[in-house]
């Protein structure tokens, strides 16, 4: 005989059925967003593995100014590894303003995958990488005119080196907008200008299982036989250091665990929600669990009983969010990746720990809390069942209200009556909110990082010299510079980060605010490496050259406001002795306008917009997203607050039927049970909203432990105005869903079930 | 089945405030009987049922039906004591709202490896036309009726009904003790019946009356007034 209790259950949900699609709602979105993610950076990882392998991706590259010798390739190539010239062309004002770099054909590393149409066969032909092709708007067919040669598209690929658009390995943000890569056959390289090409060379370990500290050991090798053929390279990066191909490794790394523990908070949340609501159905059904206990019900089937609900809807939504999650989802998640990356064509896969992750440990969430709860409630005798007495151990003592008037003293009744509920009602409003503030703050906190940029970096022009060039005519105002980058320990990341060092004039146009110390190892820190390393006046700071592996250690006598990099500044003539180098030596201009430099001597050109233009353009790859999380939270938000506050409602039916027999109206009503709701949500909204800010800063801490820069938590005051606002309508709309229904409540309620 | 009370205690409280509520109960009941318990409120004689029930356990004293004994029971045995021996009914019916009259009873009878036929037994409660109703389209005199056909599908050996008429009208209450009779005649279950209401002892072969923790009084009713004729 199938258990008659079971019939219950589908009653249950056609009498309830708000209630349950709410939750059926958060659960199943929580459970699409969380597989689709997950399958998609599943898929991603594979293709990028395969990319690894198959399109043969470099473990690092050099560049020198002209091309090195065969004796020397062979020299390298008797470090058990492969190399190979990629050579390219820089072009600086494509499409106006862009930078592009268009490389010479590649066959034996770092091979490109064709997205649509085809690599060049012939000279005039160019595929260009599928995200600059989209942003600048040209298409298969389209002509291209590069340095006075013209081209025709004809495809679009995804170059293994470049999955991120970094155009300087030390920039913090990709720059899609104003940065590209092309690829052309050596005949059609071979139609650009000899005299502009940059030699590169990429390599790849014949073994690649090496450990990091053996591939580290081989970059080594690589650089000393360099050195000992008097090859000074221009650049060197190892794949791990090199943005380009490592950051969407790592930021794939860090987003699969954020988007769980956000998957996992929200089920432990609705499960919460669940225990509340199954704990308010066994409140009024006591009396029948009791009976049902005095009848050899054992307590084990009774849980059961009032589990099944949860389980049953947790299944059903693990299973449409899942089929959704891999089918409606798919391709707006692989757009995140295409809009943002560029990488070959995802192919989807059915991934075991992503199905473990988003769909079984949910669905194991959620039984667990509510078998611990029902446990609990359910560990009272059958008697105390019977008896409604439901409180465990010595009758609690009543909270004593003598103060205010009856509404009031009834008011805050119902409060700490519904405490479990309310509670509740706290926890997903921090949720939501947070989120809310995510969604809504990022970018205000996106503009103020830029014009804290805008303000704090005070020239206009920075040019990076390949060697020294005396300028002796000019209007512009201008300054000599030493930059170099040395490394130092991120202690939250455990990994090395980039420090600009940067030699200024001590009687600098351009930092007119500095007071730079005399002594030649201590030095002033730009604000943002003081606020993401933690680091004060007085600390000392140990440094570490990434090529030669010498050691510094700077002194920090003060910290300067300056957003734009993470960097040390000091006298020139200082930092140049500490490198040991000539005391007069430069390698860098700064100016308030355009400088009259070769283009042979320049080895990098950034203007104040570059730095700037890149974090907005950030911005925008996260723009759909932001507005997906603003919907999300104020969905969650109404249904948590619809469901909460409907079984305060229920719970006080009775009560609020006596009320009416009593003489109260339906405002009096209100009043006193749906005031106390209010007051409840503008003190959760209230309180919320400043352990969000604690929450989201200490969320900053890691967030911008990814990236290479720092963005300070700021956001504006209406923000918070306009997430209170948003709150407080949604739930007035909530509100009236609610004074309706009590308006509905009969006064039979409480003369008919009396027992 | 026999059912023997031996020597049992039960107390509340502690220090000043223990109150001991059964001080010491011993009798026996015998298979097929109908026994009244009778007594002023606060007498003990609720706990004795519970007790007898396996709802609440005796602070010394067990009770024996036929070869199983409560005393150090764990909970599970308690389960499978009440699921085997007992079924209850009291003065709230307590009947699962969203299940109809037949379903609240099949509840009962998926407990059992051998329930009573559900259709005679709706037939014999007078309930077979309202089966497939839900409780709140019923009266009360037809919902206690639902609540003893709950107890009596099982078949129990003993059928324990704590104040079964308290909650319902002169004419109702005496429906319902006739039920109570027509069972007992038909199944033959030992019936307990804790009662307030003097008038009911008259239908019952046995009567305990209790007072203060104790049974004064244990009367065997050597003619018996048919539940359709009891007064009050």
């Amino acid at each position: 005989m199938r258990n008659p209790l079971l019939k219950r259950i589908p009653r249950d949900f056609r009498k309830n059925w708000s209630k349950y699609l709410g939750l059926f709602l958060i659960l199943s979105l929580t459970i699409m967003i969380g597989s689709a993610f997950s399958s998609t950076l599943e898929s991603t990882v594979r293709i990028m593995n395969t990319v690894e392998t198959d399109n043969r991706l470099e473990n690092g590259f050099f560049e020198t100014s002209s091309p090195i010798s065969d004796d020397l390739i062979s020299q390298l190539e008797e470090l058990e590894l492969e190399i190979a010239a990629i050579n390219y062309q820089r072009i600086n004002d494509f499409d106006k303003s862009a930078k592009l770099l268009v490389f010479d054909e590649r066959r034996k590393i770092d091979i490109p995958s064709i997205f649509d149409g085809k690599l060049p066969e012939s000279p005039n032909e160019i595929a260009f990488d599928r995200i600059a092709a989209r942003e600048h708007g040209l298409k298969i067919g389209s002509e291209v005119n590069l340095n006075g040669q013209s081209f025709t598209l004809c495809g679009t690929v995804a170059f293994p080196d470049y999955n991120s658009l970094f155009a300087n390995n030390s920039d913090m943000v990709m720059n899609t907008t104003d940065f590209g890569v092309a690829v052309v056959n050596h005949e059609g390289f071979e139609r650009f200008d000899k005299e502009c090409t940059v030699y590169r060379y990429a390599y790849r370990f014949r073994n690649q299982d090496l450990s990091d500290s053996e591939k580290a050991d081989k970059a080594e090798e690589i650089i000393k036989t360099l050195y000992s053929n008097m090859i000074v390279p221009g650049d060197f990066l190892t794949a791990e250091a090199n943005q380009s191909i490592s950051f969407l490794k790592n930021d794939i790394g860090k987003d699969g665990p954020m988007m769980e523990v956000f998957v996992y908070i929200l089920i432990a949340v609705i499960a919460f929600v669940f225990a509340v609501l199954t704990n308010n159905t066994i409140d009024s059904e006591a009396p029948i669990i009791g009976t049902l206990r005095s009848l050899g019900y054992s307590k084990h089937e009774i849980i059961i009983h009032y589990l099944m609900p949860s389980v049953i809807v947790t299944l059903v939504a693990s299973l449409v969010g899942n089929i959704i999650g891999y089918t409606l989802m798919l391709n707006p998640m692989y757009d995140l990746y295409y809009t943002t990356y560029s990488v070959p064509k995802i192919i989807t896969v059915f991934s075991v720990p992503a199905f473990i992750k988003t769909t079984l440990i949910p669905v194991i969430i959620m039984p667990v809390i509510n078998i611990l709860m029902l446990r609990s409630k359910l560990s009272l005798s059958p008697l105390k069942f019977l008896r409604h007495d439901l409180k465990k151990g010595k009758t609690r003592r009543t909270v004593r209200l003598t103060r205010g008037s009856f509404p009031t003293r009834f008011r805050l009744r119902v409060i700490l009556q519904n405490k479990g509920s309310y509670i509740m009602l706290f926890f997903g409003i921090i949720i939501s909110t947070l989120l809310l503030i995510f969604g809504m703050g990022l970018a205000p906190m996106f503009d103020n990082y830029v014009d804290s940029i805008a303000d704090s970096v005070t020239f206009e022009n920075q040019y990076l010299l390949k060697t020294e060039y005396e300028i002796t005519d000019s209007d512009a105002v201008f300054e000599k510079a030493e930059v170099t980058t040395l490394k130092t320990n991120y202690s939250l990341t455990d990994k090395d980060i980039d420090v600009s060092m940067l030699g200024i004039e001590p009687d600098s146009n351009f930092f007119r605010e500095i007071n730079l110390p005399p002594a030649e190892n201590e030095g002033i820190i730009s604000s943002a490496m003081a606020n993401k390393l933690g680091l004060k006046a007085g600390d000392s700071v140990k440094l570490t050259h990434p090529y030669s592996g010498e050691e510094y250690t700077i002194k920090i006598s003060g910290i300067y406001e300056y957003s734009g990099t993470i960097g040390i500044f000091l006298k020139r003539s200082n930092l140049n002795k500490l490198l040991a180098n000539n005391e007069d030596a430069y390698n860098c201009y700064i100016s308030d306008s355009k400088l009259d430099i070769p283009e042979a001597v320049i080895a990098k050109y950034i203007t104040k917009k570059d730095m700037c233009g890149a974090a907005k353009q950030m911005l925008s790859s996260f723009d759909s997203i932001l507005k997906l999380v603003n919907i999300f939270s104020v969905v969650i938000y109404m249904i948590l607050l619809f469901i909460l506050t409907k079984a305060v409602i229920e719970k006080n039916a009775l009560s609020i039927s006596y009320l009416k027999i009593f003489g109260y109206d339906n405002k009096e009503i209100n009043k006193i049970f749906l005031r106390a709701t209010s007051i409840t949500v503008i003190i959760s909204l209230a309180i919320a909203i400043p352990i969000d800010i604690m929450l989201i800063k200490l969320l900053m801490v890691y967030i911008t432990a990814m990236i290479e820069g720092y963005i300070s938590f700021w956001v504006p005051s209406r923000i918070y105005l306009l997430i209170a606002v948003i709150c407080i309508c949604a739930y007035y709309i909530i509100n009236a869903i609610h004074v309706r229904s009590i308006r509905k409540i009969p006064m039979q309620e409480a003369l008919k079930c009396r027992e | 089945m026999d059912l023997k009370c031996n020597d049992i205690k039960k107390a509340y409280g502690e220090g000043e405030a223990r109150q001991e509520v059964l001080r010491g109960i011993n009798c026996e009941i015998h298979s097929g009987e109908i026994c009244v318990l009778l007594g002023t409120s606060g007498s003990g004689k609720s706990t004795l049922l519970n007790i007898i029930g396996g709802i609440e356990t005796a602070d010394s004293g067990c009770i024996d039906i036929g070869d199983e004994c409560t005393e150090n029971m764990s909970e599970k045995d308690l389960d499978k004591y009440r699921r085997n021996n007992l079924g209850f009914v009291f003065q709230f019916y307590n009947l699962i709202p969203n299940l109809t009259i037949k379903e609240n009873i099949e509840v009962s009878a998926y407990l059992s490896k051998n329930p009573l036929e559900i259709n005679e037994l709706l037939k014999t409660l007078g309930l077979y036309d309202h089966k497939d109703k839900f409780p709140n389209q019923v009266s009360g005199g037809q919902q206690q009726r639902c609540a003893i056909g709950r107890a009596l599908i099982k078949n129990p050996s003993v059928l324990l009904c704590d104040e079964p008429t308290g909650a319902l009208d002169y004419k109702t209450s005496k429906e319902i003790l006739e039920l109570i009779e027509k069972v007992n005649e038909k199944y033959h279950n030992t019936i307990i019946i804790v009662t307030h209401n003097d008038a009911i002892k008259n239908m019952a072969h046995r009567v305990l009356k209790l007072r203060d923790g104790i049974i004064y009084k244990d009367i065997i009713n050597e003619t018996r007034t048919p539940a359709i004729e009891l007064e009050w």
